[in-house]
């Protein structure tokens, strides 16, 4: 259970937080930044409220682990990699 | 989902209900302000003078890198002018728009200082540990909402029960089902909306992976901040007037409500003026920026389409257009969440009394005491914070406190004593306290009248005064509502808790 809890609220935090730093590192291409940061984290609370209730939903723990720290880890990977791999300047 | 309502309701909602209760509250932080400050009770005034606010602004901070100017609106009838003082303090004074007098340092953080802030922050300012927690208490309140829905059978009819007369358990839970029903669009938006004002707090790392961790070109861009370094050579200041009429009519004829002088005094001194947030939902983030010296126009800012979106939900909780009705009615709705919470506590604790005195469990003997401290303690800490500021004489001080934060530590102790009290006084706590919260409303309003003169009679028969009238008649409604809330329980013994505990706190 308090495996549970703190995946849910460490984990999907973790989760929304780097989707949310990925997209908007993505959508700064095509908009200002500050545009796409702000698009990006009010959704982010959203995300992270559906993935807070599909944690206490979920049955199996290790694909909450997988989904939670695996995804998170690689949209925060991808947002780190994302400016060398275009070859573009950040912000 | 049942477990997670009940677990995360009773673990969660001491701090729930405090966040409510403050939010509830400052809806109306500035006419507390104006009865905490009684010498700001002045009649409203149409727009400033500027020379004499600026001769009061040099007196008062001659050396400081900024003078921020809050410009009278239809709430606040002063100045009040944010600069650091020569101990390098963030700090505010309040000035008469007219004539520039300055009027005594208040004393007292009143409700814009204390309450507000306590609403998002806590005043636990390390690490923002207290953002942190009052976002924890915004997920929490989403989670808690769905699943509160989730559980439900009848939802709709709920929405039409309510039965005062039955036993304590099933009338607790058809006013909670009631009151989170009723207002669940509210508290819905609400808490989103008020996690979505933080958003850099919550999510810095989405702001500082898009800027490469260089949060000023955010601000920026997002907010039009600017400014530009001191050149460290004397120069002038051209008529704040003319500017203030530009930017006007850049704005198509709305004021600012907001003026900051960078480097005042300084060659290279820029104003920074923001348009008023009065007339529209939005909490705009339109600026101009002027040369000081020539008052040329140096940029202007307005909101790109997101940003703007991100005010407009940040507008809706700040509610800070001028709107009297739609005002009331958020203080209701608050007032709702605050009910809906209580009873939430109420209801859990009514229907494991039983039980846990059969098997010898702690958990309601607990719960209960968590309960009448942060439901009933926390309205008499605040009435305490109000009595305390109407009993302190001017320039008092205190092992080094000075008198706003005495004021502050009253607060706190209080609070603190009504934990205490509600574990030690098993089973009379929530009496007691509605004794002491009516005692205590009753003698705010006698000690308004005794040290500043403004009586009810006085203050509703002028108009200037009626934030004062508001709240004296709101704390002796609450009394109200306490004494009889006291008066019934006593009669029904020593029988726990009552269904309306948390209508007593009408402020």
């Amino acid at each position: 259970m308090v495996q549970r809890l703190l995946l849910a609220i460490a984990g999907g935090y973790f989760l929304a937080a780097g989707f949310a730093a990925l997209m908007s590192l993505a959508l700064s291409r095509v908009m200002p930044p500050s545009e796409a940061a702000t698009l990006m984290a009010m959704p982010a609370f959203v995300i992270y409220f559906a993935l807070l209730l599909w944690s206490f939903a979920e049955r199996c723990l290790t694909r909450l682990w997988w989904v939670l720290g695996l995804g998170g880890a690689l949209a925060f990977g991808g947002a780190e990699m994302l400016p060398a791999l275009t070859g573009a300047p950040r912000g | 989902m049942g477990w997670l309502h009940t677990w995360a309701g009773v673990v969660l909602g001491a701090l729930l209900f405090a966040v409510f209760w403050t939010g509830t509250l400052s809806v109306f932080d500035k006419e507390i302000d104006r009865w905490m400050m009684p010498e700001t009770r002045l009649a409203a005034t149409d727009r400033p003078s500027w020379p004499p606010l600026l001769d009061t602004a040099r007196e008062l901070a001659p050396d400081a890198p900024f003078w921020s100017f809050f410009l009278p609106s239809e709430r606040v009838p002063v100045v009040r002018i944010f600069y650091r003082n020569s101990a390098g303090d963030f700090t505010f004074r309040d000035i008469e728009p007219r004539t520039g007098v300055l009027l005594p340092d208040a004393g007292t953080l009143a409700g814009t200082r204390f309450i507000f802030p306590f609403h998002y922050s806590l005043h636990l300012r390390w690490n923002d540990l207290g953002y942190w927690l009052v976002g924890l208490a915004g997920m929490a309140t989403l989670v808690l909402l769905l699943s509160g829905v989730v559980i439900h059978r009848k939802i709709f009819m709920d929405f039409f029960t309510f039965r005062p007369d039955r036993k304590l358990p099933r009338s607790s839970l058809d006013l909670h089902n009631l009151t989170g029903v009723l207002a669940l669009p509210f508290h819905f938006v609400m808490a989103l909306s008020g996690l979505i004002i933080f958003f850099t707090i919550y999510f810095p790392t989405v702001v500082s992976i898009a800027y490469d961790g260089d949060r000023a070109a955010f601000n920026r861009d997002a907010f039009g901040s600017f400014q530009r370094d001191a050149a460290g050579v004397p120069g002038s200041l051209a008529p704040l007037d003319r500017m203030a009429a530009e930017a006007t009519r850049i704005w198509g004829g709305e004021p600012p409500y907001f003026v900051r002088v960078w480097h005042p005094g300084d060659v290279s001194a820029t104003v920074e003026m923001r348009r008023t947030v009065a007339r529209s939902v939005d909490l705009n983030v339109d600026a101009v920026h002027f040369d000081a010296a020539t008052g040329e126009v140096l940029r202007t800012h307005a909101a790109a389409p997101v940003v703007h979106v991100q005010r407009f939900i940040a507008g809706l909780h700040f509610i800070q257009f001028e709107h009297w009705p739609l005002r009331w009615i958020y203080f209701l709705l608050g007032l709702s969440g605050c009910v809906m919470i209580a009873t939430g506590y109420i209801y859990w604790l009514e229907t494991r009394r039983k039980r846990h005195a059969a098997q010898g469990l702690p958990g309601v003997r607990i719960v209960e005491g968590l309960t009448v401290g942060s439901v009933s303690g926390i309205v008499i800490a605040t009435l305490t914070f109000f009595v305390t500021n109407r009993l302190l004489p001017f320039d008092t001080s205190f092992v080094g406190q000075d008198r706003a934060a005495l004021e502050v530590w009253a607060f706190y102790l209080v609070w603190l004593v009504t934990f205490a009290h509600a574990w030690a006084r098993h089973g009379r706590a929530w009496r007691e306290q509605c004794w002491a919260i009516a005692g205590l409303a009753v003698l705010a309003v006698v000690l308004n009248a005794a040290t500043t003169g403004d009586h009810l009679v006085r203050s509703l028969a002028h108009r200037h005064l009626w934030p004062v009238a508001g709240m004296d008649l709101l704390l002796l409604f609450g009394a109200a509502v306490a004494l009889l809330t006291a008066l019934r329980l006593a009669r029904r013994g020593s029988a726990p808790g009552p269904s309306q505990d948390a209508l007593k706190e009408a402020e």
